[in-house]
C-alpha cells in the first residue's frame, strides 16, 4: 500500500506535525505586537512617498500588517506549516481568487451616473430614496460642485 | 479485500475503510475543511470589496463616522480572540498528544473568550443603537455623533460596520456551539476525538478563520488614519 501523491507531505513523520509550546506562545506575542504597531501606525500621518499620497501609504500600512498577522496565523496556528502539497494548493488558490475578485474595482470606473432621489440635501430622513447610494461626481464635472453633495448613482 | 480492510484497521483505530492509510483520510480531513474556509474567504471578500469601494469614495466622511467606534474595545476584543485561537491551537496541539485535561481545559477557555468577545460586541452595539447609528429611518437623527459627516455616507459606513461585524458575530456564535460540541465529545471521552485529533483540528481551523477575519476587520473598521 504504496502513499499515494494526496498524502505525499513533505516533512514526513507524524511526530513533526507538534508545533512546541513555546513557538505558539512566541507567535501570540508577535500577534499582540503587531496589533500595537497597527494601533500606532493609525495615528501617525505618513508622508507621501512619490506620487503616492501619505494617506494611500498609511492604509497599505494598515493592510500589510493585517496580511502580516493572517500569515502568521495561517501558516502557525492552522497547521498549514505541516500540511500536504494539495492542501496548501487549495489555500493558496482560496487568496488568490480573493486578490482576482478585486480587480472587479476597475470596472466601477466604466460608468456613467444619475441622481438618486432623496440625496437632494444632507439631511436624512427626507422620505426620498437612499436605497442605492453610488455616488460619484458626474462626469465632466470638479468634485466640488454642489451635484455631487446632492449624489449621483452610475446608470 | 475484507482481510486487506481488516489489517488495516487494526494498525490505526480511526482509519475508515475508504482511506488507504490514516495520512491520507488526514488530508482529506483538511482540504475539505480549507474547501469549506476559502468559500467563507469569498463570501466575507465581497462585503471587503464593497467597503474598498465606498471607503475610498467617502473618506474623510467615513473616517469622521469611524470616530465613533470605540478603539479600545476594539482592541480588547482583538486580544480576546488572539488569545482564543492560541488556546485552540494549544488544544489542538494536545489533542495530538492525547492530553485530555489540557485539551478541556483550553477548549473551555476559549468558549469563555467567545463569550466575553460578544459581550463587549453586545456594549458596543447597544451605544450605536441609542446613538441612532444603525441603518435606517432614524439614522443620524442625534447628530452630534456623526461628527459632522455626511448623513447619507455615514450610513454606508454603518450599514457595512453592522453587516461585516454582525457576520463575525454570527461566526462567533456558531464557533461557540461547535466548541461545546466538541468539548462535550472530549468530557465524554468519545473515541471519535480520543483516538484521532482530526475533529479538534478542524474545529480550530473554523477559529482561527473566525480569527483571521476580525484581524482585518479591526484595522479597517476602528483605525482608520486621518485623510490627508
Amino acid at each position: 500500500m504504496a502513499t499515494t501523491p494526496l498524502s505525499a507531505n513533505s516533512h514526513g513523520d507524524h511526530a513533526s506535525h507538534e508545533l512546541p509550546f513555546g513557538t505558539l506562545v512566541g507567535i501570540l506575542l508577535l500577534l499582540m505586537v503587531l496589533m500595537g504597531l497597527t494601533i500606532g501606525a493609525s495615528y501617525v500621518t505618513l508622508p507621501s512617498v512619490g506620487p503616492i499620497p501619505g494617506i494611500v501609504i498609511n492604509n497599505l500600512v494598515a493592510v500589510g500588517i493585517a496580511t502580516i498577522k493572517a500569515a502568521l496565523v495561517i501558516w502557525f496556528f492552522m497547521g498549514v506549516k505541516f500540511a500536504s502539497a494539495l492542501a496548501r494548493i487549495w489555500v493558496i488558490a482560496g487568496f488568490l481568487v480573493l486578490f482576482l475578485m478585486f480587480g472587479i474595482l476597475g470596472d466601477y470606473g466604466t460608468r456613467k451616473f444619475e441622481q438618486v432621489n432623496g440625496w437632494e440635501t444632507n439631511v436624512p430622513h427626507n422620505g426620498g430614496e437612499t436605497a442605492l447610494p453610488r455616488v460619484w461626481p458626474p462626469e465632466g464635472k470638479p468634485s466640488s460642485t454642489p451635484e455631487v453633495e446632492q449624489g449621483f448613482r452610475p446608470r | 479485500m475484507a482481510a486487506i480492510a481488516h489489517d488495516t484497521h487494526e494498525d490505526h483505530g480511526a482509519l475508515h475503510h475508504q482511506f488507504e492509510n490514516i495520512e491520507q483520510q488526514n488530508d482529506s480531513y483538511i482540504v475539505g475543511m480549507w474547501t469549506f474556509l476559502v468559500t467563507e474567504v469569498m463570501f466575507f471578500g465581497a462585503l471587503f470589496l464593497i467597503y474598498t469601494l465606498y471607503r475610498s469614495m467617502y473618506q474623510m466622511d467615513w473616517y469622521l463616522a469611524h470616530e465613533e467606534l470605540d478603539v479600545k474595545l476594539g482592541a480588547f476584543n482583538t486580544i480576546v480572540l488572539l488569545i482564543s485561537s492560541f488556546t485552540v491551537a494549544v488544544a489542538v496541539r494536545s489533542a495530538q498528544r492525547k492530553e485530555r485535561g489540557l485539551v478541556l481545559a483550553n477548549i473551555g477557555i476559549t468558549i469563555a473568550c467567545a463569550f466575553i468577545f460578544l459581550v463587549v460586541k453586545a456594549f458596543e452595539y447597544s451605544a450605536k443603537f441609542e446613538h441612532h447609528l444603525y441603518p435606517g429611518p432614524t439614522f443620524g437623527s442625534v447628530p452630534e455623533h456623526l461628527n459632522g459627516a455626511n448623513a447619507n455616507y455615514a450610513q454606508l459606513f454603518y450599514g457595512l460596520y453592522f453587516g461585516m461585524t454582525g457576520l463575525h458575530a454570527l461566526h462567533i456564535i456558531v464557533g461557540i456551539i461547535v466548541l461545546s460540541a466538541l468539548f462535550n465529545l472530549w468530557w465524554r471521552k468519545c473515541d471519535s476525538v480520543m483516538k484521532d485529533y482530526i475533529p479538534t483540528e478542524l474545529v480550530g481551523l473554523y477559529w482561527h478563520f473566525v480569527d483571521l477575519v476580525w484581524i482585518f476587520l479591526f484595522p479597517l473598521m476602528y483605525l482608520m488614519p486621518k485623510p490627508h
